[in-house]
């Protein structure tokens, strides 16, 4: 059955395609937030940004290079990278929908949930940011987000053998942070994995 | 796909902007053909997916080595069996690792250029482990309370890092003890002094690891006992202030 929103650029012309992809990735795009920032107002603007650049960039989807997920986390990476570098700019872009302005008690106590939750792995994304930023683009997508190494090396365009050895080397790196020595070597994928077949 | 049926008000009122957004400013309908054709972004531009920003610009200011064809590295063995790795420079990864290779070490040098485009050499931090001084971008610098981090030795006035002390306690996961002692780390003026010890296990065939942190420290592992385990420390020295 094909989904209401392939191909993917219709999410860029149609509201209701916009809608059923939304309503399918809201959950798993919350929480790849909830993974990288711990203010819940920043949360809710990245969550915004995240589906707002999906909209924008949604012609570049090719279903041959992976799952819709994998190509939608790439696409968060990008939003939430943006953000970084303009609050380091500490410069006030103006945001076509600035997610914070939707946040009421209840939806913001949610939020907070979420950020609870995934404490633990905000701790992964920090020692990941001692890596340099092509093995933190790849042990992220497959640590913290759960990508298979496939589908992380086409979202960051490195052949899969590549992807191994670097993925191999990072744990290395990573593991000897969070632990000091000795420690175990990093799962291959990362609990909780949310990703749709 | 499992959809989401109950949004909260916060999801419900995103979904509203969202759809207005693409009603009001709907992209120009493609065909299969037509889409490798990149059509202009809206307001939103997205970086590049290389360009992954933030941790990558704090080396970037290393800049060239300049130390014109000197040699970035020295392996040496001393009369006692110890094997003594001097990194002049972080350049020449597989020459370094070839060079080890010849003394039975398994390892995997690797110096990334941390995000700057290719062929850039870094200085080594000067003494007491001063690192790039360039800009770290907001949002992303390592926060420190994410977990211990092994920081070895050395006092401020001595110049130099090491690896003293019990780094690995008794008979570990790493395997040494009081009579296999582990490999240490020395900071040297601009250079890194890897000492591997005669009896160490590096020496036969367990795998070692040597590389560089976004700090622009040099960093050291190796293989644990057990597979899939590693030891060693991402870091030596302090870290840009």
């Amino acid at each position: 059955m094909r989904a209401p929103y392939d191909p993917l650029d219709r999410i860029a012309r149609e509201p209701d395609a916009l809608e059923a992809f939304y309503r399918d990735h809201v959950e798993a795009v919350q929480r790849f937030v909830a993974r990288r920032v711990s203010d819940p107002h920043v949360a809710a603007d990245l969550t915004a940004d995240v589906f707002l650049a999906a909209v924008d960039s949604a012609a570049t989807y090719d279903p041959s290079r992976g799952p819709v997920v994998a190509w939608l986390y790439g696409v968060g990476r990008n939003a939430i990278a943006a953000e970084a570098r303009r609050r380091a700019r500490e410069l006030h872009a103006v945001r076509r929908i600035e997610g914070r302005r939707l946040l009421d008690p209840g939806s913001l106590a949610r939020i907070e949930e979420r950020l609870d939750a995934e404490r633990e792995s905000r701790r992964l994304y920090r020692a990941i940011a001692e890596l340099s930023a092509g093995d933190r683009a790849l042990l992220e997508l497959v640590s913290l987000d759960g990508l298979s190494v496939a589908d992380a090396a086409r979202v960051l365009g490195v052949k899969p053998a590549t992807a191994r050895v670097r993925l191999h080397r990072s744990r290395a790196r990573v593991t000897a942070r969070l632990h000091g020595t000795g420690a175990p070597e990093l799962p291959d994928r990362a609990l909780p994995v949310e990703v749709h077949p | 796909m499992n959809g989401t049926d109950q949004l909260d008000t916060f999801e419900s009122a995103l979904l509203t902007e969202l759809r207005r957004e693409v009603a009001e400013h709907p992209a120009p309908a493609t065909r299969a053909t037509t889409r490798a054709v990149r059509r202009p972004k809206r307001r939103l531009r997205l970086a590049a997916i290389g360009a992954t920003g933030v941790a990558a610009s704090a080396v970037a200011v290393f800049g060239l080595g300049g130390s014109g064809g000197s040699p970035a590295y020295a392996v040496d063995q001393s009369a006692d069996g110890d094997v003594i790795v001097t990194v002049h420079r972080l350049d020449d990864a597989a020459g370094l690792e070839q060079a080890l290779a010849d003394k039975g070490i398994d390892a995997d040098v690797s110096y990334d250029p941390q995000g700057s485009p290719d062929g850039h050499t870094y200085r080594i931090p000067g003494p007491g482990g001063t690192g790039p001084t360039g800009g770290q971008e907001g949002g992303s610098a390592p926060d420190r309370d994410g977990g211990p981090i092994t920081r070895l030795g050395g006092g401020p006035d001595s110049g130099a890092i090491t690896s003293s002390g019990p780094a690995f306690p008794e008979e570990d996961g790493c395997g040494f003890s009081e009579s296999v002692q582990p490999p240490t780390l020395r900071q040297q003026g601009g250079d890194w002094v890897l000492r591997i010890p005669a009896a160490s296990p590096l020496l036969d065939g367990r795998h070692l690891g040597i590389g560089t942190t976004v700090d622009g420290l040099l960093s050291v592992w190796y293989a644990g006992v057990e597979p899939g385990t590693y030891c060693g420390v991402a870091s030596f020295g302090e870290p840009p202030a």
